[in-house]
């Protein structure tokens, strides 16, 4: 493993748009890409619009794939496409730049035209879009941007435009704990709440289309599976037997879930048909079971038993009910799920104590450890299979981090008030 | 060991150091939980627990110490557990055994089991782990004459912590089944 070799960090604050997560790269890539991105001719006098290059800066920056320069004096500047000094950029080894305009559009939108330069070729241009926006949509117009120039220049899907789940828990003195489900964007803004309540929220889960949320809520003083709408907030009981309601994980098709029951015994796993509610059990004996999640294809799951002695990630097959197991790495592996291409399944590792976020390949079982601060829970992997948002504790509290699936990117989202755990990223969203 | 004057409700394993206790004891401000009230209000009186009478088929852990639980009944327990262990402390079934008497005899009364972990590993085992330390409980009252239907259990796993500490004296204080009577029959 290389050491870090780039390490920045940096706190970034917003006029008009409250966070309340800041992202800070904690460590980057040293083959980053160097690129500028110059502020947009505005002819709308629109006081967003500085924040649209700023965004696209923040994303390409935090992603750890690029090194965004930035200068001062004329040529930082906003600047048309036909006036742009490549030799200038070239001086300073920027291989690309991003430049735009924005102007008015029909009624109250706007018309954004963004271009991808590369300095070094004859042929400079190599993206160009128009998109006509609400100018209450320039933060998830610069998402979008952010995501096609990342995937133009790295070749890899940009996960600028996609959402994060979590659970915020507010403790005080002297009021009762406070928990709240939460979704913001994937750089923790525009945080807004699902779900508050005084008791335990647990293991959110996004359906496969990003529209629905699974969770676990005690707000009956006992463990309860509930789905809701993300958009309406309309929500539905899912399962609520005695016992043990936990662990929901949506199929890749979206039209069943496999959940943990314990009915009064131990916890196994259960397929549930959200057509025709039928529940049918899957894993049986006198061992925990838990954590399903679905391999890519959907014929079988993998999840976290104790039926060895000490918990270990084991598969299960749909089509002949055999079960296998996957992990021999240590005496406490759990809470796994495969990457996008099912290569690899990333979990939680325990070693001399520290629990830390690990990637095992499937076909080698050779696993390597992410994290290293011994305090890594709940890992869920970016739609892209590129990062992996996980728990952990900075400063004494639950804070979100982010880390890339080769070890190389580290980021966090620190909280301002309470503890953030429980993270799930959301899949990609059709635009 | 047995003269250290711990507070009634918290008994530790004798495998683990002691090394923590000043600090757990400073902090135990955290007054909005059972377990610290319990702390609070009972004085440090220690008991002798005598041979327990009966433990057929529940496991136990079996420490040398006696556990300084008042075994008068009904009373609101905390039992503690060792590190990613179900077993019952054997310092602990007197008491346990006197809340299984009076529930025995008061077939009306009604008790919640709630289990907990301490914070580390991952939240939907420990969720597993918590349950596993109410049947541990529910099998002890259940072997003492208790009937299932005055049985409640839940498990909250690592979600309700007493003590929000990172120490191992904080785990110790988290790994634990809240006894709650809900009804007296």
């Amino acid at each position: 493993m290389r050491k870090i070799l780039l390490f920045v960090m940096a706190s970034f604050y917003f006029t008009g748009a409250q966070a309340t997560l800041d992202l800070e790269l904690t460590q980057g890539i040293s083959a980053a890409t160097p690129i500028a991105i110059l502020p947009f001719v505005d002819h709308t006098n629109n006081p967003d619009a500085e924040s649209l290059s700023e965004v696209i800066r923040l994303d390409l920056k935090n992603s750890g794939y690029f090194d965004v320069v930035s200068v001062t004096g004329k040529e930082a500047k906003a600047t048309e496409l036909d006036k742009i000094n490549y030799q200038f950029w070239r001086d300073r080894g920027v291989d690309n730049l991003v430049v735009g305009t924005i102007e008015p559009h029909i009624k109250t939108k706007a018309k954004v035209e963004f271009s991808l330069l590369d300095t070094l070729l004859n042929q400079h241009l190599i993206l160009k879009n128009q998109f006509s926006t609400q100018p209450s949509a320039v933060r998830q117009l610069a998402h979008h941007i952010a995501d096609r120039v990342f995937e133009q220049i790295t070749g890899i899907k940009g996960v600028f435009s996609t959402r994060i789940v979590y659970v915020v828990v507010k403790r005080s003195k002297n009021k009762p704990t406070e928990y709240q489900l939460e979704v913001a964007d994937a750089d923790g803004y525009n945080p807004v709440k699902i779900l508050k309540s005084h008791e335990p929220i647990m293991s959110p889960a996004w359906s496969p289309d990003g529209k629905q949320l699974t969770y676990v809520s005690f707000e009956r003083e006992h463990a309860q599976i509930f789905k809701v709408d993300v958009a309406t907030g309309h929500r539905k009981l899912v399962t609520g037997f005695p016992g043990i309601n936990g662990a929901p994980a949506w199929a890749p098709d979206g039209k069943s879930l496999c959940v943990v029951l314990s009915k009064g015994d131990h916890p196994h796993i259960y397929h549930y048909d959200l057509q025709s509610k039928k529940l049918k059990q899957l894993t049986f004996g006198p061992s925990i079971n838990t954590e399903p999640s679905w391999a890519i294809d959907g014929k079988s799951i993998i999840f976290t038993s104790n039926r060895g002695g000490s918990p270990q990630i084991y598969q299960y097959a749909f089509d002949n009910k055999k079960i296998s197991r996957l992990s021999f790495d240590g005496r406490y592996n759990a809470h796994a799920s495969f990457t996008p291409d099912g290569k690899n399944i990333i979990l939680v590792h325990r070693e001399d104590g520290m629990y830390n976020i690990a990637i095992q390949s499937v076909r080698t079982g050779i696993m390597m450890n992410l994290t290293h601060s011994g305090q890594g829970e709940s890992p869920s992997i970016a739609p892209n299979g590129k990062m992996i948002l996980y728990e952990t504790q900075y400063k004494g509290k639950g804070v979100l981090s982010v880390v890339s699936t080769d070890g190389r990117v580290k980021m966090r989202l620190p909280s301002r008030d309470g503890s953030v755990q429980s993270p799930a990223w959301s899949p990609f969203y059709r635009s | 060991m047995k003269n250290n004057k711990l507070l009634g409700a918290i008994m530790f394993a004798a495998a683990f150091s002691l090394a923590g206790c000043s600090d757990m004891l400073l902090h135990d401000d955290e007054a909005n939980s059972y377990a610290n009230k319990q702390a609070a209000n009972e004085p440090a009186e220690s008991f002798g627990a005598g041979e327990p009478t009966s433990f057929g088929g529940v496991e136990v852990i079996d420490d040398e110490e006696l556990s300084e639980q008042a075994q008068t009944a009904p009373q609101n327990q905390v039992y503690h557990f060792d590190f990613d262990s179900t077993f019952l402390h054997k310092g602990d079934a007197a008491a346990l055994k006197a809340q299984a008497d009076f529930l025995a005899n008061h077939p009306g009364a009604k008790v919640l089991l709630a289990g907990h972990t301490d914070e580390v590993g991952s939240r939907e085992y420990n969720v597993a782990l918590g349950e596993r330390r109410d049947h541990s409980v529910r099998d002890f009252l259940m072997l003492n004459g208790v009937k299932q239907n005055q049985i409640e259990e839940v498990s909250y796993g690592a979600e309700k912590p007493v003590d929000l500490h990172h120490s191992e004296s904080a785990h110790l204080k988290n790994r634990r089944v809240q006894l709650t009577f809900k009804n007296l029959g």
